[in-house]
């Protein structure tokens, strides 16, 4: 189970984007995590990471503080942040060089979302653009085998058909123990995929519950109506 | 707790070395072109100097390693400012803090790969040029005035310029005064400056530890290759030394002032030189001590910032 507890974290003395917030992600699948620019959804995602160490609190990964970046621990997390770039080296060797480091690490699963973006190993990473790169990104967080994949932004830079393929890579290269955080502003690209939704307003989380719960059988999903009548304007 | 795993540190390196390879590769480049340059040019500076029948005193062998010394003293300093290279942006800074081994894994490769494998390259280096300088010899010089570079590697060109300078010290007293004046004192000069020679290696290889460290400590402040800062840093610890310097220069004046005449100054200069090397090895001790402590203290404090790293650090 991963748990945010209690946290207080600001990037300025002063001015604390999260004041004693909590928010857990119990069960397995795909979560979307939503709010409004400056509500701290990467900032949330980093923190999750242990990239960044809360004032107070603790985020902890079935117990297990992720701020101390534990090997073991970090080996079941992994994230595709919004901005970054590639080495330029070749895709397999980039692999090859990062398979031993992740136990749970499945060529196969690498193939087979390669296959579902239609990319191969044999291409070179500073070659590519940049909705290519994030694919390629995409499909090594998916391989990695880690129980958390955090996604900043993941749609960001695709075209039409790779979000339909980023979709696709995403619910069959999923196992039952994996849980997905993405989080998003493009909630059309990613609402079919979603089995949680987590809104986050004003240092608050709004909405933290099951699609199921949330839309009914005969209503049609509509994440942006949603998000417009729980948050602040 | 986690512990340091074999396997773990070997694949963090794998990775390490694919991403940045090209970083690795022009740095061992450099070096090596570093060594072989000096090497030429020594070389045809003694070839220039030879043809109008001057012996060259600049760029005899020792001078030569003591340049060669210098390339490699400051090509691990250097890379000791790469330490954590993969800190400076944030995509790769991520990478880095997120992978799956220990903080010691990650920095301890970082430590291998940047001080031993530039260690390494300067040893192929130092081999190269030995190399370099007996075919040169060879080409230009004819089979008899080859020779091997390698065993005055172990030996400082200021240690062994001392200990020249002790024996001519010791002959000109001879040729001067006879060998009845002076010459007792002389010997226990040049005995002197022989055990310097070897103190001041140990202390060339103790600064190399204090200078990594100084050099990897500004950078896990700030990640970038500060040169200027670590520079600014040595600046000033080379102004405290030049003051003692003078310090000494100036006591010395006024020792010597009080001996008037040509032999009594010279028995003068030579007491005073060997009761000052005496007083010098105390001092070097001193500064051994002084240097290791500094040492530890930046090391420890390199892996501190490491450890408390995170995406905040600018």
């Amino acid at each position: 189970m991963l748990e945010i507890k209690n946290i207080t974290f600001g990037y300025a003395p002063n001015r604390n984007v999260f004041q004693d917030f909590t928010l857990t992600f119990g069960c397995p699948g795909v979560y979307g995590l939503l709010g409004k620019n400056g509500t701290g959804k990467s900032t949330l995602l980093y923190l999750i990471m242990g990239l960044l160490r809360p004032k107070s609190g603790v985020v902890s990964l079935d117990g297990k503080d992720t701020s101390l970046r534990e090997a073991s621990l970090l080996a079941d997390l992994f994230i595709v942040p919004e901005d970054y770039s590639l080495p330029k080296v070749r895709l397999e060797d980039y692999v090859n060089a990062i398979a031993p480091l992740y136990p749970k690490f499945s060529m196969d699963r690498l193939s087979k979302s390669l296959n579902v973006f239609d990319m191969s190993t044999d291409v070179s990473l500073g070659e590519l653009s940049m909705g290519q790169s994030k694919k390629a990104y995409m499909a090594i967080a998916l391989a990695t085998g880690s129980r958390i994949l955090l996604m900043d932004e993941p749609t960001n830079g695709l075209d039409i058909p790779s979000k339909s393929q980023f979709r696709k890579a995403i619910a069959a290269g999923l196992d039952e123990n994996q849980t997905v955080i993405i989080s998003t502003h493009q909630v059309k690209d990613v609402e079919l995929l979603l089995d949680h939704v987590a809104i986050i307003d004003r240092n608050r989380v709004v909405v933290n519950d099951k699609m199921d719960s949330l839309f009914s059988d005969n209503e049609s999903i509509d994440l942006e109506r949603l998000f417009l009548n729980n948050v602040t304007h | 707790m986690d512990s340091f795993s074999k396997a773990r540190f070997l694949a963090y390196g794998k990775w390490d070395y694919t991403v940045n390879k090209s970083l690795y590769r022009n740095a061992a480049i450099v070096i090596l072109v570093l060594f072989t340059g000096t090497t030429l040019l020594t070389f045809l500076c003694n070839q220039s100097f030879a043809t109008i029948g001057i012996e060259s005193k600049v760029f005899n062998t020792y001078q030569f390693i003591g340049w060669l010394h210098n390339i490699a003293q400051w090509s691990v300093a250097i890379m000791s400012g790469y330490l954590f290279h993969n800190m400076v942006a944030k995509n790769t800074r991520i990478m880095e803090l997120t992978l799956p081994a220990t903080i010691k894994e990650k920095f301890w490769w970082h430590v291998a790969v940047n001080i031993g494998g530039t260690l390494a390259v300067c040893i192929v280096g130092y081999i190269v040029s030995d190399i370099i300088q007996m075919l040169l010899s060879l080409i230009f010089n004819g089979a008899d005035s080859v020779s091997t570079i390698i065993p005055a590697i172990f030996t400082t060109n200021v240690s062994s310029y001392m200990r020249e300078f002790g024996l001519s010290m010791k002959f000109e007293n001879e040729v001067s005064y006879g060998p009845d004046y002076g010459i007792a004192l002389a010997e226990a000069f040049a005995d002197c400056m022989q055990k310097l020679l070897y103190v001041a290696w140990v202390l060339q290889i103790i600064t190399i530890a204090f200078y990594s460290g100084l050099f990897s400590y500004v950078n896990s402040r700030k990640y970038r290759h500060n040169i200027p800062l670590t520079i600014v840093i040595l600046i000033g610890l080379g102004v405290v030394i030049l003051v003692l310097v003078v310090i000494a220069i100036v006591i010395m004046s006024v020792y010597f002032s009080t001996h008037t005449s040509d032999f009594e100054a010279s028995l003068a200069s030579i007491e005073f030189a060997t009761d000052l090397l005496t007083r010098i090895f105390t001092w070097m001790y001193v500064a051994f001590a002084v240097e290791v402590i500094l040492s530890v203290v930046l090391w420890a404090g390199t892996y501190r910032n490491y450890k408390k790293a995170s995406l905040l650090n600018k």
